[in-house]
């Protein structure tokens, strides 16, 4: 399976990701939903900021041209996010970050959950 | 999702805010807690033998496993006891003996709510930073011991943004351990940029007690006083004691400090700018007579013992620059938030809890923080009128999430805690106000 298949079944096919993004520890974007480009920047900056967290209360997180404001997070884990009713939830694997966006329309308990799944598929297939 | 099983509003639900004076407990959708019962607790370590007690007869005691005998209740904990001690489950606002907060609410049960627990929901608080393993422990007591069919975990603070009409707020909350300031973002503590001090009700009572004991002035409770005197003003009190079994140290330190606290609430008031001792001389002096008929006037101590909380530097015996003072908790808190959100911090500040009833106490903050806030911000410092919307805000907001419709989807359901495990807790947490529910708490509030 490819991992454009996993933005696109499992998590835009949920229904309750608008966007997502898989990259690479080193930021760099491995597979993507339509329109939704995570700049090299922005990737490493977010790569770099979730192993310690401190540098997103000031800054925020920038995703796409974005700026979420920063809610919580656990280090090397995962960083929650929002900008008005939508908000970004970013998972961190073995080998990989996930970033599912939601919309308005949808409970982010129910965003996060979805996205937490994929990771934790992942992370039990050893990446 | 449990979507199908609570499809109305009307769930029953049960509200819980355990604070640390004490726990407010009561039926959502109502206005105020059905109950309030004090955190402190008395126990007697009593052999197991004993414990052949008749349920309801009248006496309001649990027996748990370990053997200790709880007392319960403002009633139950008042009566001088053989050697009854007083604790506290909580210790930094967060459970820390299970076996007493169980019995907590084993009484809050059987006593206030007088209903079944599996009939109801529970919505709870927690402080903005409780931990990880106590929030799982949490859900499995309330899951597997009371067998409730739906929990949530709610942050105090988003509580009392919701009661006063906000998503988005700075929530400055003085109880009695301590004053905190938390901000919430659309329904969201962001427990990272939260600030705590202990300069809050607890420290002003210690303020008071230095200072009686600085004045020689003795402390006797009720409790001890049988029949007393009329004395002139400073007068030694004349009055007779009671014959009273023997009661502990911590029971009896328990009813000073209540003595205390009804001096701090009815004598207390905080200055409106920074104290100074010639000001407040020729304002009008305040009476007060002790429960053993002891009286007299205080005039400028009713300012200074409160002044600690605004200007720590001169509190006596401790390295007051070591503390955060209120409006350095709120100008700190807000200085670690994104630089986006400051401004909408600024424009809503509440302030609320128990120790914030003192007189003059929101005037005070808003002086400190229009000297603090940037002259690009606009500063509004709110505060409920009441009471009880005060001490129970927590409980209000509480009140009015587990009542909105849009609410009912985010339940951890029973089910779903048997699917995948204490750890439910913490995926489900984010809650978002939606433009409608926001709307709804608006209305509701």
């Amino acid at each position: 399976m490819s991992w454009q298949t996993y933005v696109d079944t499992h998590l835009i096919g949920t229904e309750k990701i608008a966007k997502a993004s898989i990259l690479g520890h080193d930021g760099s974007t491995w597979a993507t939903s339509k329109d939704f480009v995570i700049t090299p920047e922005e990737g490493k900056a977010l790569a770099k900021g979730i192993t310690a967290q401190d540098c997103f209360y000031s800054t925020g997180v920038h995703l796409a041209g974005t700026k979420y404001t920063y809610l919580r997070g656990v280090k090397d884990e995962n960083v929650y996010a929002k900008k008005g009713d939508s908000g970004v939830c970013v998972v961190k694997t073995k080998q990989a970050i996930i970033v599912g966006i939601y919309v308005e329309g949808t409970q982010p308990g129910q965003a996060t959950v979805v996205v937490e799944k994929v990771g934790d598929y992942l992370k039990n297939a050893g990446y | 999702m449990s979507g199908g099983v609570y499809g109305g509003d009307e769930v029953g639900a049960l509200v819980f805010d355990v604070g640390s004076t004490s726990l407010r407990g009561g039926y959502a959708g109502e206005d105020c807690p059905k109950a309030e019962i004090p955190m402190h607790v008395g126990f007697k370590d009593e052999p197991k033998e004993e414990s052949m007690e008749v349920d309801g007869s009248g006496d309001q005691t649990n027996k748990d496993r370990s053997g200790k005998k709880y007392y319960i209740d403002t009633n139950a904990v008042h009566v001088p006891r053989d050697g009854m001690e007083m604790a506290s489950p909580l210790r930094d606002g967060m459970i820390e003996d299970w076996d007493m907060f169980q019995a907590l609410l084993d009484h809050t049960y059987k006593k206030h709510i007088r209903s079944e627990s599996p009939l109801h929901p529970v919505l709870m608080s927690e402080p903005p930073w409780n931990v990880r393993g106590k929030r799982e422990k949490l859900t499995e007591l309330m899951f597997e011991q009371y067998n409730i069919p739906a929990f949530f975990l709610c942050k105090n603070a988003v509580l009392s943004a919701f009661a006063n009409g906000r998503s988005t707020a700075l929530v400055v909350d003085s109880g009695a351990t301590h004053t905190t300031a938390v901000p919430v973002h659309d329904g969201y503590a962001l427990a990272s940029a939260s600030v705590k001090s202990p300069l809050a009700g607890d420290f002003v009572t210690l303020q008071c007690k230095q200072y009686f004991e600085e004045q020689n002035i003795e402390i006797v409770p009720s409790y001890i006083v049988a029949k007393k005197e009329e004395v002139g003003d400073g007068a030694p009190p004349c009055y007779v004691k009671k014959q009273i079994p023997d009661v502990s140290k911590s029971w009896h330190n328990y009813m000073v400090k209540k003595v205390l606290q009804d001096f701090q609430a009815s004598v207390l008031q905080v200055a409106d700018g920074p104290f100074n001792n010639e000001d407040t001389t020729n304002l009008l002096p305040l009476q007060y007579e002790f429960p053993n008929g002891y009286h007299q006037d205080f005039g400028p101590e009713r300012f200074y013992l409160a002044e600690g909380l605004f200007d720590p530097s001169n509190i006596k015996g401790l390295d007051g620059n070591t503390m955060l003072s209120v409006g350095h908790v709120v100008s700190t808190s807000i200085g670690m938030c994104d630089i986006d959100i400051r401004p909408s911090m600024y424009n809503s500040i509440i302030v609320t809890g128990g120790n914030s009833l003192l007189l003059g106490f929101v005037d005070r903050v808003n002086r400190e923080l229009s000297n603090k806030t940037p002259p690009s911000m606009r500063l509004k410092v709110m505060s409920s009128a009441g009471t009880a919307e005060r001490r129970f805000s927590s409980w209000i907001g509480g009140s009015i999430l587990a009542s909105l419709g849009t609410f009912q989807q985010m339940w951890i359901s029973k089910q779903e805690y048997e699917e995948s495990g204490k750890t439910c807790v913490e995926r489900n947490y984010p809650f978002v106000c939606t433009s409608h529910s926001r709307a709804a708490i608006i209305t509701l509030s």
